[in-house]
């Protein structure tokens, strides 16, 4: 045998060794090594933000002509004596017009997100007063922006209606039109000032606790340039409008508050 | 015609004559004596439990706490009633931008020094972030000689048997509502697991490693 082939057979040992020991050390470290493992189970369960109508009265008649309550139905004198909470006093003690308001269920959520109000047979100088609640119906406080009313028709007003709004010796923090902040109306929101816009006055955006109410008046004004004959079979297009109310989480602002709802 | 008969080799001779002489010591001559050691060893072991959690919300806003001073979400971090060495993190009623920060404690009630070799994590799917801030991995933690109950204060335990560390969650603007209700529809609950793996003191291992070997 050469030399140089007992030189190689020695390398090849070494590292056969080499490798025995390598493989030894990782045996160690499987089979030696004593540990313990702690563990931290976590789980969130997420609320929700989801508010609804509901549907207090709906008034026609004219307007009051009490500084105290500019536009609105003359103080729910509840004129036509029925008893009820709706009041329908038209002119002269007519029944002409007619104004509902129904509540229409959420398409994915719990409750109401529509309000749908039809007028009947209107004319000229006929107003409908619809007075609804917009309610926190989920689980977390939110804030509800004023509602927005888009583009109306020729022949048609619609606005809202702020101030005291209940029979004598009402309570204000349910009879005043927060929805609808106008001068000298009272402040329900919790927090003074407001932290997105700053003011410490009337607040553009109620703060609703879980199952918080915000009372809101609308009201629907058929214009001398009406059309005659408006949604009838041979007539005009009838008037349409459509008023969007967003709430969102007390705690996010978001300027495209529509867009983000589900 | 007589042959005759030939003697064994003188060698070999004197060789069998030996092995009958040692024969014979050995049953009738020999004194000895047996000396023993009995050896036992007990070892020790590598065991570490949760002894404490302080979960505080929203505490890195400006005020602490929840929007406006709210109370709406709520966390709690208890260990498992069968076992504990795991901690249970609930957040309920969560909603976009709520966070906690728990302080979870760990001692070693067991007999050898241990390190912390490696946090695992199995994270949430978008919706919910969750981070675990720990300064003190591979510090060497002593046996305390006692196991600490659930809930003791980490001042009634001595510092160099006790780790802490910050398990941070926060709710993400896109998550979804009712996540974990139960009701039809609702999205699963988001979960989250964090693995603590600790080792004997005086074995280099990696995370993988001490999770491998852990029982």
């Amino acid at each position: 045998m050469s030399r140089i082939a007992t030189k190689r057979g020695f390398l090849s040992v070494g590292l056969l060794l080499m490798g025995l020991m390598i493989a030894l050390g990782a045996l160690g470290v499987g089979f030696g090594l004593w540990s313990k493992v702690l563990t931290i189970d976590g789980t969130v369960n997420t609320g929700e933000v989801n508010a609804q109508f509901s549907l207090n009265e709906i008034d026609q008649g004219d307007p009051s002509t009490s500084a105290t309550e500019p536009l609105f139905w003359e103080g729910d004198s509840n004129c036509d004596t029925d008893a009820l909470g709706n009041d329908d006093c038209e002119i002269e003690g007519k029944d002409i017009g007619d104004c509902t308001a129904a509540k229409l269920p959420g398409l994915s959520n719990p409750g109401s997100q529509l309000l749908e109000i039809t007028v009947t047979s209107g004319y000229p100088s006929f107003n409908c007063w619809v007075q609804f609640d917009v309610s926190n119906n989920g689980s977390i406080p939110i804030r509800v922006h004023q509602p927005v009313i888009g583009p109306l028709p020729t022949g048609l007003t619609v606005d809202l209606v702020s101030g005291f709004h209940g029979p004598t010796g009402a309570d204000p923090l349910t009879h005043d039109s927060e929805c609808y902040h106008g001068a000298g109306v009272l402040d329900l929101d919790v927090v003074s000032p407001n932290p997105f816009d700053g003011t410490t006055g009337p607040s553009n955006h109620p703060q609703l606790e879980p199952n918080g109410t915000v009372f809101c008046v609308i009201r629907i004004h058929v214009d001398q340039d009406a059309p005659q004959g408006a949604g009838l079979v041979g007539g005009p297009p009838a008037l349409t409008f459509q008023a969007t109310i967003c709430a969102h989480q007390w705690n996010e602002e978001t300027n495209d508050c529509v867009t983000a709802l589900p | 015609m007589n042959v005759p008969r030939r003697m064994p080799p003188l060698g070999a001779m004197a060789v069998m004559l030996v092995l009958a002489l040692a024969t014979i010591g050995v049953v009738f001559g020999l004194w000895s004596k047996v000396l023993t050691i009995d050896g036992t060893v007990n070892t020790g072991t590598v065991d570490a439990v949760w002894f404490a959690a302080a979960c505080s919300e929203n505490p890195f806003d400006v005020p602490p706490g929840e929007f406006e001073g709210k109370d709406v979400g709520s966390v709690t971090a208890v260990p498992d009633p069968a076992d504990q060495e795991i901690l249970i993190v609930t957040l309920e009623n969560a909603y976009p931008s709520y966070e906690v920060d728990c302080q979870v404690h760990l001692a070693n009630n067991g007999s050898i020094p241990v390190k912390i070799r490696g946090i695992s994590e199995v994270d949430p799917n978008g919706g919910v972030v969750t981070e675990i801030l720990q300064n003190g991995i591979a510090s060497q933690l002593e046996p305390c000689g006692f196991t600490p109950t659930f809930p003791t204060s980490p001042s009634a335990v001595p510092q160099d048997c006790q780790s802490a560390m910050s398990l941070v969650v926060h709710v993400e603007q896109e998550a979804e509502q009712n996540a974990g209700r139960g009701q039809a529809g609702d999205p699963p609950a988001y979960q989250f697991q964090f693995k603590v793996c600790v080792a004997q003191w005086n074995e280099p291992a990696t995370a993988g490693q001490c999770e491998a070997a852990a029982p």
